[in-house]
């Protein structure tokens, strides 16, 4: 009997409350839709996975010892992987569009908007200043950026506000559309822009130095997103390091994302998970993302009044940094209005644009908040 | 000025100011590399 109640107390079984079986819960659901409904796979399931060690009863996240504690510890504490996925995203990334039109860039900043309306929304449901910043940042969809800040500034919410940002970017389809419509008229959806014009190659190696020189100087904080964007860019764009631009995009991107995602979803024991803030904080995260559409499309027609060629007011959406599920939409939805125009390559302007936004918005609340 | 507020105007200013800059940069530097650009193949022709 002794021997049987030994091997009992060496088990776990005794550790486990109710509350790690809802994180199973909720990590298998994640599972199923990474797995049955593509539903963000490449981060979704790496969280999903780490959600569940972590509710499992073992040492995994002992500060100090814990194999997925050093992850995050090194990883995202450290802010060393959002940095290292942005230039893995900078590699990947056609500027074409931004340079050939780069009023879009305006479109970029204009849907930080809802990063900031979500920031006065988080204050008034009794976050500090420091969480509600964390909490607009999810308005601008960019998990990597999401992560980053919240590193910065309020570590005990990266989890949930990660998940936040990574699951409104696989809701773009669905969150995006209805918003789009009620703002923009049939005329609006059915405004034709003139093809964009050929960019060079110079133009593109240009494109990330003279970016990473004038967003470091203004925005100092925002360096290590911004920079390794425009470095890995410049690798793309320069022609003649196709291994590391290689390298960059594949290996390395998918390195830092596996231990993004398990070292994420480690952050959400049930103790921290399971709290009415954690709701609160998804439902300003969806504010923030509409925020942040709406403001976009309604700063499109803005320009559109002092400007001689119209731009389609739905590219404004594709603001938000979602790259490239935001213009995707803003292309279907011009379609459904007139299935000759075709949007997508001007949408892509805003949309990367975001994606600079975004990083510039975090770095601000650093700068200012730090 | 309360910090939330200063965060916000700091914030929004900070964003169109650095977009506004990268706008006019990116503008002149594209007419730049054009103009490099035209100037090499003249002189290779």
């Amino acid at each position: 009997m002794d021997v049987i109640l030994n091997i009992w107390s060496s088990m776990a079984f005794d550790s486990l409350y109710w509350g790690n079986f809802v994180m199973w819960g909720i990590a298998f659901l994640f599972i199923y839709l990474a797995i049955k409904k593509d539903f963000e796979p490449l981060l979704l399931l790496p969280i999903a996975f780490g959600i569940l060690l972590v509710n499992l009863p073992s040492e995994i996240m002992t500060p100090g010892e814990g194999l997925l504690w050093k992850f995050y510890h090194y990883g995202e504490e450290w802010a060393v992987i959002p940095p290292l996925i942005f230039l893995g995203l900078g590699a990947m990334t056609d500027f074409g569009p931004v340079i050939a039109n780069p009023k879009t860039l305006l479109l970029g900043a204009g849907a930080q908007g809802g990063v900031y309306l979500t920031f006065f929304g988080a204050l008034a449901a009794g976050f500090t200043v420091y969480e509600a910043a964390t909490i607009g940042i999810i308005g601008g969809a960019d998990g990597p950026t999401t992560i980053f800040l919240a590193a910065k500034l309020a570590p005990h919410m990266m989890g949930v506000c990660a998940v936040a940002a990574y699951s409104y970017m696989a809701l773009v389809p669905i969150i995006q559309p209805p918003i789009i419509r009620v703002l923009t008229t049939e005329k609006e959806r059915k405004i034709r822009m003139k093809s964009l014009r050929k960019v060079s190659k110079l133009e593109k190696i240009f494109f990330p130095i003279i970016t990473c020189i004038i967003v470091c100087l203004l925005v100092p904080d925002a360096a290590a997103l911004i920079g390794m964007f425009c470095f890995g860019n410049l690798l793309k764009e320069s022609g003649v390091v196709d291994r590391l631009s290689n390298t960059a995009q594949n290996e390395l991107m998918n390195i830092a994302v596996i231990f993004l995602g398990i070292s994420v979803g480690a952050t959400m024991p049930a103790e921290v998970f399971l709290s009415p803030k954690v709701i609160y904080i998804f439902v300003l995260g969806v504010v923030a993302f509409a925020g942040a559409t709406a403001i976009g499309i309604l700063l499109a027609k803005v320009m559109n009044l002092f400007l001689k060629e119209k731009i389609n007011p739905i590219i404004g959406a594709a603001g938000v940094s979602a790259v490239p599920m935001a213009a995707r939409v803003a292309h279907k939805i011009g379609q459904e209005a007139d299935k000759k125009n075709y949007l997508l390559m001007h949408a892509m302007g805003p949309n990367v644009a975001g994606v600079i936004g975004t990083a510039v918005a975090a770095g601000m609340f650093i700068s200012v908040l730090k | 000025m309360s910090l939330p507020l200063y965060t916000f105007v700091a914030g929004i200013t900070g964003v169109f100011l650095t977009m506004i800059l990268l706008q006019v940069f990116i503008t002149l530097s594209s007419k730049l590399a054009i103009y490099i650009e035209s100037k090499t193949t003249i002189q290779e022709k």
